[in-house]
């Protein structure tokens, strides 16, 4: 197994992301990864906010257009993170913290897909009992929790970065 | 540096607060880092949903309607910026001494400037009255764009930190 990550670590790419030192390696793929975590927890949170009621007024049905955008940040976040990932897979991969963000980040993107469906079924049928609540309080509850397990990666386990970095404290 | 911010700096580095940010107590700089990013996704997704109705996405959804979440941006943008202050007071000279941190307020200064314009044209009146599938002023779509662009770049900035300048 450690042999597989290794050779991961071992790619060009991997290489070029992790070890040089440009600026559109390591730091932008960062930043993309931080524009793709506010484009999706951020939809995400204010769609579960009116799932939840504090913005009665929102149809729901126009809300669907803001799920294709929201996707379009996972994607960017999922190839963004790949990349991080086989930059620093040997340390990555062995890190339960990052096993648990992965688990979250699924559970949050179902709770999500779940959520658009209750909103789609609310507006065809504005009368019908729709569990929308609990799909917006699960949305914000697993985000919270991804966030915080991708954050705790740099100070839990081997910390993985761009060398020289100082991750933590 | 300008002196004020050199004695400003020095004086809050030998606060308590400072010593507990800065590795007196271990949890709180990556508490406070986790509360960061949720405080920033909540208002960049607030924002987004408004600016991008104004450009056009959404279509449907009265201006009115959104407007009751601002206040949830605005405790996204409280509670980010409490954090960072807590980030700045930990350790005030890797921050006053680093390019990409200016850079990132000079942006949310901007983002600022651009939410009184945005209020101050009487923009704001125009779009709050619009009916769910109207459209929006050609100035209301220019000050979402810039908007969204603006944040982006507060986030770009913000995490160019420990890159271009050289902050944890």
């Amino acid at each position: 197994m450690m042999q597989f990550l290794t050779w991961l670590e071992e790619w060009p790419l991997s290489v070029w992301v992790r070890e040089s030192g440009a600026l559109l390696a390591y730091p932008t793929i960062l930043f993309l990864h931080t524009i793709g975590l506010a484009v999706v927890v951020g939809l995400s949170a204010a769609i579960s906010l009116r799932a939840l009621g504090v913005a009665p007024s929102i149809p729901c049905a126009p809300l669907q257009a803001y799920f294709r955008i929201l996707w379009w940040g996972f994607w960017v976040n999922a190839a963004a993170g790949a990349l991080l990932l086989v930059a620093d897979a040997t340390t990555t991969l062995t890190n339960p913290v990052f096993h648990i963000k992965m688990v979250l980040v699924f559970a949050a993107m179902c709770a999500t897909i779940r959520l658009r469906g209750s909103l789609r079924r609310a507006a065809a049928a504005p009368d019908a009992q729709v569990n929308m609540r609990t799909w917006g309080c699960l949305c914000l509850l697993l985000w919270v929790g991804a966030v915080t397990a991708g954050r705790l990666m740099a100070y839990v386990g081997v910390v993985s970065g761009a060398p020289g970095l100082r991750n933590s404290l | 540096m300008p002196s004020f911010l050199h004695a400003g700096g020095a004086w809050l580095n030998g606060t308590w607060l400072s010593w507990a940010m800065s590795g007196g107590y271990p949890f709180l700089w990556p508490m406070c880092e986790t509360l960061h990013v949720i405080g920033l996704a909540l208002l960049f997704g607030i924002v987004g949903l408004l600016d991008l109705r104004m450009m056009g996405v959404g279509k449907g959804i009265p201006m009115g309607g959104l407007l009751r979440l601002i206040p949830w941006g605005i405790a996204g943008f409280a509670l980010s910026a409490v954090t960072g202050f807590l980030f700045f007071t930990g350790d005030p000279f890797q921050y006053l001494n680093n390019v990409a941190f200016w850079w990132k307020m000079a942006f949310i200064g901007l983002a600022g400037v651009n939410v009184v314009i945005f209020y101050g044209t009487g923009l704001a009146r125009r779009v709050e009255a619009m009916g769910p599938d109207e459209e929006a002023p050609l100035g209301a779509k220019m000050i979402g764009a810039t908007s969204l662009i603006l944040w982006a770049g507060v986030m770009y900035w913000g995490r160019m930190m420990p890159f271009i300048g050289n902050a944890f």
